[in-house]
C-alpha cells in the first residue's frame, strides 16, 4: 500500500465516513455525555483508545479466530480494553471517571467499534487497521466535541469549564437549560446533521436504518417489506 | 421505603420519569431504526423486555460470583460475553421450539447483542443494588419504557413522513428533531416520584 | 472434529489471556485508584467545612464510612445513604461539639441528573446548619423526595451517633 493509501485510512474517518454525523453510529453516548465539552472530549479519546487497541489486537489476531465465534472474541476483546480505560481514568482523571459514569462500560457495545472490527480489522493488516482505528476515533470525538461545545455553550454560558482553557460567557447570556437535557441532545445532533448536509451539499442521510448497524449481516431486517427487499438483493 | 413503594417507584421511573431512551439516551440506535412502523416497534419492544429480563437473571448471580471471587471488575466482560451468548442460544432454541414464536420476535434478537440499554440495565442493577427480584423487576419495566417510547415514537413519525419537511431537514434531522419534541414531552413528568 | 473444538479452544484462551491482563492492570493501578478516591474525599472536606487538618479515626461506628475531626472542634460523619439509587449519595455531616448540624456537604451523588441532583444544591444543604434535631431539617424538595429522605436520614444517623457519645 503506498503512503497516499495509508493517509487515506486516517483522513476517510474524520469527514467523508466520520461515524457520527454520516454514519449515524454510537448514538447513545453521542447524546448522553455531550452536555459538557470537557466530558465529550473525554469519551471520544476514550473511544478512540479503545478503538485502536481492539483495532490492533483483532487485526493481529484475523488469522487465528474461527469465524463461527467471531463476535463473541471480538467483545471480549473491546470489553478487555474499556475496562483498562476505566482503571486508568478511575486513577488519573476521578472526576471525568465519575461524569461518565455508566457510559464508560458502555463504550463496549458502541457499535462504531464493533463495527470497524467486523468491517476493517478483521480483513486489514495491522498499520492500516491502527491508522484506521486513529481515524475513525478522531472523527468521533470531534464530532462529540463539535455537539457538547454547542450545548454547552448554549446551555451553561461555559466552554471547557473545569479546565485551564475555560471560557465564560457574560453573565448577561441567556441560559437555555434545554440544551443539558437530552431533549436538546437529539436537538443538537439533528440541527448539526443538517448543517453538515448544507455544508457538504449532499441531502442528510435518510435514516437511521439497519444499514448502519453493525449486526445488519446477520439480521433478516426489521419489516416484512424489509425482507423481501433483503432477498431479492436491492438492499 | 417499602418494598412495594420500591416496586411502584421503579415501575413509574422507568416507564415515565427515566425513561432510558427519552431522558438517558440509552438504546437509541433500535429507537431510531426500528422505530418506522408500529409493528414492528411492539415486535423489538416485545423482544427487548424478554432479553433484558433474561439477562438481569443471568447477570445476577454472576455478579454475587465475581464478587465472592473478588473480581468485580471483571464485570463488563463477564456480561456482555453472556449476554451475546444468551442471545445467541435463545435464538437457536426459539427457531427449533417455537417456531411461530422465532417469526415474530427472533429477527430482533441479533440486534439486541448490541443494544446499550441491555447491558446498561444489567449494569446499573448492580450499581443500584438491587436484589434479584427487583432487579429482575427493574430490567423489565425498563424495557416496558423502551417499548413505550418506541410505540410513540412510531406514531410522530408516520406523521413526518406525511409532513412537508424543509429539504435540509429531510431524513435524520427531521426524525432527531422530532424525538427531541417527545423527549421534551416526557420531561414533564419528572418531579413526580 | 477440528472444527468444532477449535473454535472453543481459540474463545477460551482469548478469556483467559484478556482476564490475565486485567488482574494485571488491576493490580498497576489498584493504589493509584484508593489515593485517587482518598483525594476526593480531603477535597470535599475542604470545600465544606474550610482547610485545616481533618483527622480520620480509628474506628467508624455501623453505616459510617469514616470519622474525620478538625481543629475546630467539628466531628464530621461520612456517610453513603441511599438516594433515589442504593448508595446513590455520598454525605460529610459535620456536628460541632454540642452535636448540632455546623455544615452538610456532599461528595457524589449518582442521581438523575436534573432531578435528585437538587438536593446538593447549595442553598438547600445550608438549611441544616444548626439543627439539633429531626424537627429542624428543612422539607423534602419535591421532585427529589427519595434523594432528600436519603440526605436527611444521613443527618439524623450522624446526630444519633454523636448523641451515644456525648450523652
Amino acid at each position: 500500500m503506498s503512503g497516499k493509501g495509508y493517509l487515506h485510512e486516517f483522513t476517510k474517518g474524520l469527514l467523508k465516513e466520520n461515524p457520527t454525523l454520516v454514519g449515524l453510529l454510537g448514538m447513545c453516548p453521542t447524546l448522553a455525555v455531550t452536555s459538557q465539552a470537557v466530558n465529550a472530549l473525554g469519551m471520544g479519546l476514550a473511544t478512540m483508545f479503545v478503538l485502536v487497541g481492539s483495532n490492533l489486537v483483532i487485526s493481529l489476531l484475523r488469522k487465528v479466530i474461527p469465524a463461527t465465534v467471531k463476535l463473541p472474541c471480538y467483545i471480549v476483546i473491546i470489553a478487555g480494553f474499556v475496562t483498562i480505560v476505566d482503571f486508568l481514568l478511575h486513577g488519573f482523571a476521578p472526576e471525568l471517571h465519575e461524569s461518565l459514569g455508566t457510559f464508560l462500560s458502555l463504550i463496549t457495545v458502541n457499535c462504531i467499534i464493533l463495527g470497524r472490527a467486523e468491517m476493517f480489522a478483521c480483513k486489514n493488516r495491522v498499520l492500516p487497521s491502527i491508522l484506521d482505528g486513529l481515524g475513525m476515533g478522531a472523527g468521533f470525538t470531534l464530532s462529540l466535541l463539535a455537539i457538547g461545545s454547542v450545548r454547552e455553550i448554549l446551555g451553561c454560558s461555559t466552554w471547557m469549564a473545569g479546565t485551564p482553557i475555560a471560557v465564560h460567557l457574560p453573565a448577561g447570556m441567556p441560559q437555555l437549560s434545554i440544551f443539558t437535557s437530552t431533549a436538546g441532545g437529539f436537538m443538537t445532533l439533528g440541527l448539526l446533521i443538517a448543517l453538515a448536509g448544507v455544508l457538504t451539499r449532499k441531502k442528510p442521510p435518510a435514516e437511521v436504518g439497519c444499514g448502519a448497524c453493525p449486526m445488519a449481516k446477520r439480521c433478516t431486517g426489521c419489516t416484512p417489506e424489509e425482507r423481501e427487499a433483503r432477498k431479492e438483493g436491492t438492499v | 421505603m417499602t418494598t412495594l413503594q420500591t416496586i411502584v417507584s421503579i415501575f413509574l421511573a422507568s416507564l415515565l420519569t427515566d425513561n432510558y431512551v427519552l431522558s438517558r439516551s440509552l438504546g437509541i440506535c433500535p429507537f431510531l431504526g426500528v422505530s418506522k412502523k408500529l409493528d414492528s416497534s411492539l415486535g423489538m419492544g416485545a423482544a427487548v423486555i424478554f432479553v433484558m429480563g433474561c439477562a438481569a437473571a443471568v447477570t445476577w448471580p454472576i455478579y454475587q460470583l465475581l464478587q465472592r471471587l473478588g473480581l468485580e471488575y471483571l464485570k463488563t466482560v463477564a456480561f456482555i460475553l453472556i449476554i451475546a451468548l444468551f442471545v445467541q442460544l435463545v435464538e437457536i432454541a426459539m427457531k427449533k421450539l417455537l417456531p411461530p414464536l422465532y417469526r415474530a420476535l427472533g429477527v430482533y434478537l441479533p440486534l439486541i447483542t448490541t443494544n446499550c440499554a441491555v447491558l446498561g440495565v444489567t449494569i446499573n442493577n448492580i450499581d443500584d443494588g438491587y436484589g434479584f427480584g427487583l432487579a429482575v423487576w427493574n430490567a423489565v419495566c425498563v424495557g416496558m419504557g423502551f417499548t413505550l417510547a418506541l410505540v410513540i415514537f412510531s406514531g410522530v413519525r408516520s406523521r413526518i413522513e406525511a409532513a412537508d419537511v424543509p429539504e435540509m431537514f429531510k431524513g435524520v434531522p427531521a426524525t432527531l428533531v422530532a424525538a427531541a419534541i417527545v423527549s421534551m414531552s416526557f420531561s414533564a413528568f419528572s418531579g413526580m416520584i | 472434529m477440528k472444527e468444532r473444538i477449535l473454535p472453543t479452544i481459540v474463545l477460551t484462551v482469548i478469556c483467559a489471556v484478556v482476564c490475565g491482563l486485567l488482574a494485571a492492570v488491576n493490580g498497576a493501578t489498584r493504589e493509584r485508584i484508593a489515593q485517587a478516591e482518598r483525594d476526593k474525599v480531603q477535597r470535599s472536606l475542604t470545600a465544606v467545612f474550610g482547610e485545616g487538618t481533618y483527622t480520620p479515626a480509628a474506628t467508624a461506628p455501623e453505616g459510617v464510612t469514616a470519622v474525620y475531626t478538625n481543629d475546630s472542634g467539628l466531628t464530621i460523619y461520612d456517610i453513603t445513604a441511599d438516594g433515589y439509587a442504593k448508595g446513590g449519595l455520598r454525605v460529610l455531616v459535620g456536628l460541632d461539639e454540642a452535636g448540632c448540624v455546623a455544615s452538610v456537604g456532599i461528595v457524589s451523588c449518582g442521581e438523575t441528573a436534573g432531578v435528585g441532583t437538587k438536593v446538593t444544591e447549595p442553598i438547600y444543604l445550608a438549611q441544616f446548619s444548626g439543627a439539633a434535631d429531626k424537627n429542624d431539617y428543612p422539607d423534602a424538595i419535591s421532585g427529589a423526595t427519595f434523594s432528600s429522605r436519603g440526605l436527611a436520614g444521613a443527618v439524623a444517623l450522624a446526630q444519633q451517633y454523636a448523641k451515644e457519645v456525648q450523652p
